[in-house]
């Protein structure tokens, strides 16, 4: 017990933390957010002296000191309320995070949990099979498509299997004749859109659980009772599994649980190349345009998540080993 | 990198990703020579009345705010609602839309008067109190007056037919801003609560197209039947699909995806023209003017001399074909946008105001203010010159022209460094003058009094570490301030035509900034469903998407 409270006070103490930087970051960037707005007019053509008067009083900068600043930004916290967007004014960035969020779970998340189960699978059996023809091509293989910069395999994808085959549509989230609704058209067309940056980050990704995997495991191959387990005529696969694989997997759980609580932040790069309507393309937009309240929201979400997986991680660890509750 | 589209400024390109793909989009064209035969069988299928434009960006979805006074409003906007008047900046000529004729009675007074029989998309007349409506709301509501207005403006009033314009000063070149400004129903918008924050997803609007369909991936125009000049718009649709970055717009526009676009493409002809040159134009007229400015609270550049030294010692056609990959002409240093204005050029300046690339000349400007090449470097009274140039991130052509900038100063003894900021922190070093030289731009408004009153004007100057409006390089002449205020003033064509010469003179002569080249409009289009777009011969509107330049072009366009 004390154990869980030690721990929910570390939570509460981290979060403050947290919050307190989200708030800071963003005004320390030099410029300010009129400035920014502007540019994206200027962008369009001349633009007069007078409208950045118009865009500070279109937005409402925030005025006063920073500290009646950081005490406004924490009542509203507690409030839920996260403001209005300067970038997509007059959208409030609840609404704005909220229809990015689907999307980013959708891919991501279930990108991070597939890599993870094939992944770790494919580790299992490369160790398993060490030497042999499937630990060389995976491992191998695996430390080839790691090396890679992501960004070059996307783009690569995007160029071959999107723009010369044609396979695959070369940007967002869904065709643009249709409507976000729960139809089935819709789903099979979403589900389509999100093959390719799916399967960059399958790729990516895959080599980093696969070897570690395969390196936790090889170790617990060695130990006694994986050995005493194999000379009693255990069948090979059950040893594989249930004696060295539950062993050497938790480094890869822990890893598994943090990529959870990452998944909320999206993507940045795939979003961003593939015109993903996520939250990865939204934090993109945010930065560029100094966007205070989008950026604080976004960064509000990410660190809430990842915090909360991390505590779930922390207390589960205390259920697994006994150890750590000392 | 995200949704940003080069346009009329600058093409930001090649962020290490975008040159990437420019180097696989010439690949492409390369590989589909063998197969160039599906796309010449276009040319025989039938002609569609849709036109699909890739201008709108997404990031990566499109907002649903089509508020003409927003600063977020999606492009189609200005496909939809009508100013009073428009003026071409290409020609300088104003094209009445909404009004019929307007004049100053006097260098105070602006009448306009509407057209006669005109309705709102709803079946409303348009009446002059609309028109009236529109401009107080701008009053009541200054987050809404961007081109600020009642600065300007003591009163707008209508009786007939007729409105009122007084000014509260003379401002002649003021009234295009006046007449620009978009006119929305009073039965509308009075009921509107706060027009600041209003969307306005169901425009009811006066121009030639009306919203038909809107998704966050894409929005429809449809034509609207009760437009009053609907006889001359031949495009029955307009789709405008969400652009989610220069990589894949390039990509779609290759594919023929856009029949018009305006994209900065390395090598147009190889990328675009090439796959259909029967259909596949660009034309990229000049739209401002790239210019270095130097900070003249500074030493050594607050000596006359010194700064033409520096006019001299840069090759404007190096710096233009290395930055835009030779899309642009060099500009003329009297800050006219040439040959666009040219009935404004005076013919006394040498050479039309072009300056001729001189080292040895620059050198002995140099000697003139006190400086001297000794040991390879330009040495004063306070040692060694050096300079630094920022120029905004991601703004590529403009970092190329600073780097040869840097090059060239460098063969005069001149170091220099180059810095680039993001935008917001450029912005605000130009305008509180925390630089010593920027590359910057200026100009393209078709109106040579709005130009140089932007750039030179002392009231938009400040002193150093306070904020300028737009005269950054922060020039205070009482000469100019003489020529200023007579062409506001001016009325006759003669009248304006001294104090314009009177500027000219000033800019080639004291070089309060170094302008560099022309800044190109980009501008890719397809004839294949439709012809009549502008172009170099008929240059009746600048061929750009965005802006109200379409309400003209959309009149223009015939089906093949």
């Amino acid at each position: 017990m004390r154990y869980v409270v030690r721990r929910l006070v570390i939570f509460v103490l981290t979060l403050w933390v947290a919050l307190t930087l989200n708030f800071l970051i963003p005004r320390l960037m030099p410029g300010n957010p009129a400035q920014a707005a502007l540019a994206k007019l200027a962008a369009r053509g001349p633009v007069s002296p007078t409208e950045l008067h118009a865009i500070e009083l279109t937005l409402g900068l925030p005025h006063g000191s920073l500290l009646s600043q950081y005490g406004g930004y924490l009542v509203a916290l507690a409030h839920g309320h996260l403001g209005v967007s300067y970038t997509f004014f007059p959208e409030s960035v609840r609404s704005l995070i909220a229809q990015a969020l689907p999307w980013t779970l959708g891919l991501v998340g279930t990108t991070t949990v597939l890599a993870f189960v094939v992944g770790t699978l494919l580790g299992v059996l490369a160790a398993w099979r060490r030497g042999g023809i499937i630990d060389t091509v995976a491992t191998v293989g695996s430390t080839f498509t790691a090396a890679f910069p992501y960004f070059w395999t996307a783009l690569l994808a995007l160029y071959v299997l999107g723009f010369v085959l044609g396979w695959f549509p070369i940007r967002g989230g869904y065709a643009s004749t249709l409507s976000p609704t729960w139809s089935l058209g819709f789903i099979v067309d979403a589900a389509y859109h999100a093959i390719l940056p799916a399967a960059t980050i399958l790729v990516s990704s895959l080599g980093g659980w696969l070897l570690g995997m395969r390196n936790t495991m090889i170790p617990t191959l060695g130990e006694d009772y994986v050995t005493f387990a194999e000379a009693n005529g255990i069948p090979s696969r059950t040893v594989a599994l249930r004696y060295a694989a539950r062993n050497a997997i938790l480094p890869n759980v822990t890893g598994f649980g943090l990529a959870l609580g990452f998944v909320v932040s999206g993507s940045l790069l795939t979003e961003v190349v593939f015109g993903y309507p996520g939250v990865g393309s939204l934090l993109y937009n945010a930065v560029v345009n100094e966007d205070y309240p989008l950026m604080q929201g976004l960064f509000l979400v990410i660190t809430v998540s990842v915090l909360v997986a991390n505590l779930i991680v922390d207390l589960l660890y205390g259920v697994l080993d006994p150890r750590v509750r000392r | 990198m995200s949704g940003q589209v080069a346009r009329w400024r600058t093409g930001r390109r090649s962020r290490p990703i975008q040159g990437l793909m420019v180097g696989l989009a010439g690949a492409a064209v390369l590989a589909a020579c063998g197969s160039a035969s599906t796309s010449s069988a276009s040319s025989t299928t039938k002609v569609s009345p849709t036109l699909t434009i890739g201008v709108d960006n997404g990031s990566p979805t499109l907002q649903d705010d089509f508020n003409p006074f927003s600063g977020n409003q999606r492009i189609g906007t200005t496909y939809m609602y009508e100013p009073l008047a428009w003026v071409n900046p290409l020609q300088g000529t104003t094209v009445p839309l909404l009004a019929a004729s307007e004049h100053f009675t006097n260098p105070t007074t602006l009448v306009v008067t509407l057209r006669s029989g005109m309705k709102w998309s709803n079946g409303a007349p348009i009446t002059p109190a609309d028109v009236v409506f529109t401009f107080d709301m701008l009053k009541q509501y200054p987050a809404l007056d961007g081109a600020g207005i009642w600065d300007h403006v003591s009163s707008v009033t209508s009786s007939g037919s007729t409105i009122t314009f007084t000014f509260t000063a003379p401002d002649v070149p003021f009234a295009q801003s006046i007449l620009e400004t978009p006119i929305v129903p009073k039965s509308v918008w009075s009921s509107v609560s706060n027009p600041v924050t209003f969307t306005n997803t169901n425009p009811v609007v006066s121009g030639p197209f009306v919203l038909k369909s809107f998704n966050p991936n894409e929005y429809v125009l449809a034509k609207n039947p009760d437009f009053w000049d609907a006889s001359s718009v031949e495009v029955k649709t307009i789709n405008f699909p969400a652009l989610t970055g220069n990589q894949t717009s390039q990509l779609t526009l290759a594919q023929g995806g856009y029949d018009w676009a305006t994209l900065f493409i390395p090598d147009v002809q190889k990328v675009w023209v090439a796959k259909d040159p029967a259909t596949n134009k660009y034309w990229f007229p000049s739209g401002g003017e790239i210019t270095l400015f130097l900070n003249l609270a500074k030493a050594p550049f607050s000596s006359v001399a010194f700064r033409q030294g520096i006019s001299a010692a840069l090759d404007r056609s190096t710096i233009a074909t290395k930055a835009e990959d030779g899309y642009v002409p060099v500009a003329s240093q009297t800050g006219l946008l040439l040959p666009n204005l040219k009935q404004w050029l005076d013919p006394a300046i040498p050479n039309s105001g072009y300056v001729s690339y001189d080292p040895t000349a620059a050198l002995a400007d140099f000697a003139k203010a006190g400086y001297h090449l000794s040991g390879g470097k330009l040495t004063g009274p306070s040692g060694a010159v050096s300079m630094s140039i920022i120029v905004p991130n991601g703004f590529s052509d403009w970092i190329e022209a600073a780097q040869v900038i840097s090059q060239e100063l460098a063969k005069v003894g001149i170091s220099v460094t180059l810095q680039t900021p993001e935008y917001a922190a450029y912005a605000s070093d130009l305008s509180t003058g925390s630089f010593t030289g920027a590359i910057g731009a200026f100009g393209g408004t078709g109106n040579p009094y709005n130009d140089l009153h932007g750039l030179l004007a002392a009231s938009l100057a400040a002193p150093l570490g306070q904020t300028a409006a737009s005269n950054y390089e922060r020039w205070v002449n009482p000469t100019t301030e003489t020529y200023l205020h007579a062409l506001a003033a001016a009325v006759t064509t003669s009248a304006q035509r001294n104090a314009v010469y009177g500027l000219e003179q000033q800019m080639v002569n004291d070089v309060p900034v170094v302008v560099l080249y022309q800044g190109a409009i980009w501008s890719e289009f397809s004839t294949k469903n439709f012809v009549g777009w502008p172009s170099a011969q008929d240059p009746y509107a600048p061929p750009q998407p965005y802006g109200q330049a379409p309400l003209v072009i959309m009149t223009h366009l015939r089906l093949r």
